[in-house]
């Protein structure tokens, strides 16, 4: 009796240490993962709060061309036939274009473009509402901005192995950090950001992380599907099916069309949609995307977008044989429950259900979880500096990071703005070419706050002149979606530069005297 | 109409959850069930949430009404005491506290001849977070693709979710767990025994 009262005591006391002892383990790998991967982490974070507007800044790039929200079907056709004859006499061949993809009106987008895919790479031309392509390619910003996302603009499968590893340290860095701070929820609602610098970065970096969990974690989840899949169905090939890529993922990639060189005519659209069943007659039905493997032939094998209902997915993909008959849907809406789940996945990672509100909220929760993984280092290095053992290089090298990577893509969008430099090197160029100088230059600021201050200015004078420069090219005639974006980017840079001059002195007092 | 009411009743309720919690969180002797009204009343937000829009839409839209008015809850009661907060003490190099404070310092130095175990340990850390843990997630997406219930395409897809999801857990158990030799063990051999179960069903 004695002995089992004795154990259990025993048993009471050990409990607290136990846990301290996790606590102590998960804030240290927390940490340790946090300073290995923070800045790649950061990047993805950032580009993808940006890109999920990438619509609305897409309109504000092409503010110079008309906008139509829908078009004639026969436009439809005139485009893409055009497309795949350039691509064809570019390529030295219809064979040689791999795939045809156009890119519909609807009313978040009201433009129609046509890209096209060769072994040189691929080629986007505008077309207007009577299917007219442009004589010049275009390359959208927004498009690069989305590969920084997706890839870090890194070739072929490299930029999801990257990004998916990135996303799985972000997803461990969720988990060990609930499992790093036992009072996260309890304190959910403490900031106390007048405090000591230090402070008020941990509140900062633990209240934005607790109520942006679901979110995040969905997130992550979704954004890890998709950057690995190529990696995990190899993977499935390899263990399951003899390493048989196709057969492994041959659920996901719909039916089969044999490839066949004879020439045939791009199947007209209105015929295909035609064939596609309305569940809900009355309701608008817009198609996002037309697109095309290897156009042209006998073997073409089309994937027409359709929107259904106004759900999380909003509709599903249909394939249709070369002449256009059609085969089957991808199953997104009405498929087997996995199918359903991989749509509904995708809708949920890109925002592409709830129309702009939505867009708004990822947006704020996307920017919370780059706050998120920005404090995080800096509270390593606030903690380094309160305890006597500053790392004052890293401190200007992270604010050059923090600061560089918004100011870089920036830069890169105004390069939107010279025709001769609207080019996807030229914007790759500009973005990554800063987010590399500009913490190596930050080296130069005497310190750490310095480069911050330095770099908001440079952030909030060069988002105020990309506004500027863009309403003084398209005049105030543009587009009222572009308009709104430059008032929003006038206002943020306005805020920026504020920041530097009154939030910055007042935040900076309080933790000059904080012991 | 109906859509209206629904938003703002679904609005309406999730604040008001949220503001409960508050009240309840910002007492340091209040009982944890005194949440549930609080919770029960960001859970009845989602009837609300289920006439604006579909389940699967008015789910997610609930979480993102969820997470704003949360950060927006926070952002409007914020501290705005002028005078410093204290600042968590810095334990001085000798105390019990500063040694334990040096576990979530990864770049805290090594002591004298400790220096090369700790390398090692690093490294073997690394090892297991990195290729072991993604290891893991693979063999276990393979296992659940390859031999999992149900349909092909739902099997791929759930191996999908579980391959990322197991990655991440064996990431974190890898860098959270302090007893290295247990992790060094288990992981490869959950790995293995995940692609043996799945090799042997193989098509």
């Amino acid at each position: 009796m004695l002995k089992r009262f004795a154990a259990r005591v025993l048993a009471r006391r050990a409990q607290p240490l136990a846990k301290s002892g996790l606590v102590q383990s998960a804030l240290a790998g927390h940490s340790a993962l946090g300073l290995a991967l923070g800045a790649l982490i950061y990047i993805v974070c950032l580009s993808g709060a940006v890109a999920v507007f990438a619509d609305d800044l897409g309109r504000w790039e092409w503010a110079a061309t008309p906008e139509s929200a829908s078009v004639a079907p026969e436009a439809v056709d005139r485009a893409m036939a055009a497309g795949l004859a350039r691509a064809a006499e570019t390529a030295g061949g219809v064979d040689k274009v791999s795939v045809l993809y156009t890119l519909l009106p609807r009313p978040d987008w009201p433009h129609m473009a046509v890209r096209a895919y060769t072994a040189a790479g691929e080629v986007t031309w505008q077309a207007d509402a009577n299917g007219v392509l442009a004589d010049a390619p275009s390359d959208k910003w927004t498009d690069v901005i989305g590969d920084v996302h997706l890839g870090l603009t890194l070739p072929g499968l490299w930029g999801g192995l990257v990004v998916g590893t990135v996303g799985i340290a972000l997803m461990s860095l969720l988990f060990s950090g609930i499992l790093a701070h036992p009072r996260i929820f309890r304190d959910a609602f403490a900031l106390r950001l007048t405090g000591g610098r230090r402070l008020g970065l941990a509140d900062l970096h633990n209240r934005l992380s607790v109520w942006g969990l679901p979110f995040h974690l969905a997130l992550s989840i979704t954004g890890t599907l998709f950057a690995l899949a190529s990696l995990m169905v190899v993977a499935i090939a390899q263990v399951g099916y003899h390493g048989n890529l196709a057969r492994a993922s041959a659920p996901l990639r719909g039916p089969a069309v044999v490839a066949d060189a004879a020439t045939q005519p791009l199947p007209p659209i209105a015929l295909l949609q035609a064939q596609v069943a309305d569940p809900t007659p009355g309701a608008a039905r817009i198609s996002r995307f037309y697109y095309v493997e290897r156009p042209g032939t006998r073997g073409q094998r089309v994937l027409l977008d359709m929107t259904h209902r106004d759900g999380l997915t909003q509709g599903d993909r249909f394939y249709f044989d070369g002449e256009g008959k059609f085969l089957a849907p991808a199953g997104f809406l009405d498929g087997s429950v996995g199918l359903r789940i991989y749509g509904a996945s995708l809708a949920l990672h890109c925002a592409t259900f709830g129309g702009l509100a939505v867009r708004l909220a990822y947006g704020v929760l996307g920017l919370a979880l780059a706050i998120v993984s920005a404090t995080g280092f800096s509270i390593f290095l606030a903690r380094r500096r309160d305890r006597g053992r500053p790392l004052p290089g890293l401190e200007r090298a992270w604010a050059g990071v923090t600061w560089g990577v918004p100011v870089a893509m920036v830069l890169s969008a105004a390069c939107t703005l010279v025709p001769a430099w609207a080019r996807e090197p030229v914007y790759i160029g500009a973005f990554w070419l800063p987010v590399a100088a500009l913490p190596l230059l930050s080296l130069l600021v005497p310190s750490g706050a310095g480069v911050s201050r330095l770099l908001r200015r440079v952030l909030g004078g060069a988002l105020l002149l990309l506004a500027v420069a863009h309403l003084a090219r398209h005049g105030l005639g543009l587009p009222g979606a572009a308009l709104v974006v430059d008032l929003m980017l006038a206002g943020a840079g306005a805020g920026f530069i504020a920041s530097t001059g009154i939030i910055g002195r007042r935040a900076a007092a309080p933790a000059a005297v904080t012991p | 109409m109906t859509a209206t009411m629904g938003f703002l009743g679904g609005l309406a309720l999730t604040v008001l959850g949220i503001v409960l919690l508050r009240r309840v969180w910002a007492s340091a002797t209040a009982p944890r069930w005194h949440t549930l009204p609080g919770w029960g009343l960001i859970l009845a937000g989602f009837a609300g949430w289920l006439a604006v829009a579909d389940a699967d839409k008015a789910i997610a839209i609930g979480l993102l009404a969820f997470s704003l008015a949360g950060v927006a809850v926070l952002v409007a009661g914020r501290d705005r005491r002028r005078r410093p907060h204290r600042a968590p003490k810095t334990p001085s190099a000798k105390t019990p506290a500063a040694k334990s404070s040096k576990a979530h310092d990864p770049t805290a130095p090594a002591t004298g001849g400790r220096a090369w175990v700790t390398a090692l340990r690093g490294t073997a850390r690394v090892l297991l977070a990195g290729p072991l843990a993604a290891a893991i997630g693979l063999s276990l997406a393979a296992l659940v693709a390859v031999r999992g219930g149900g349909l092909e395409g739902d099997r791929l897809v759930a191996g999908g979710f579980v391959g990322p999801i197991a990655w991440g857990i064996a990431m974190t158990w890898a860098l959270t767990d302090a007893r290295l030799a247990r992790v060094g063990l288990l992981l490869p051999l959950t790995a293995g025994a995940a692609v043996a179960a799945a090799w042997l069903a193989r098509a």
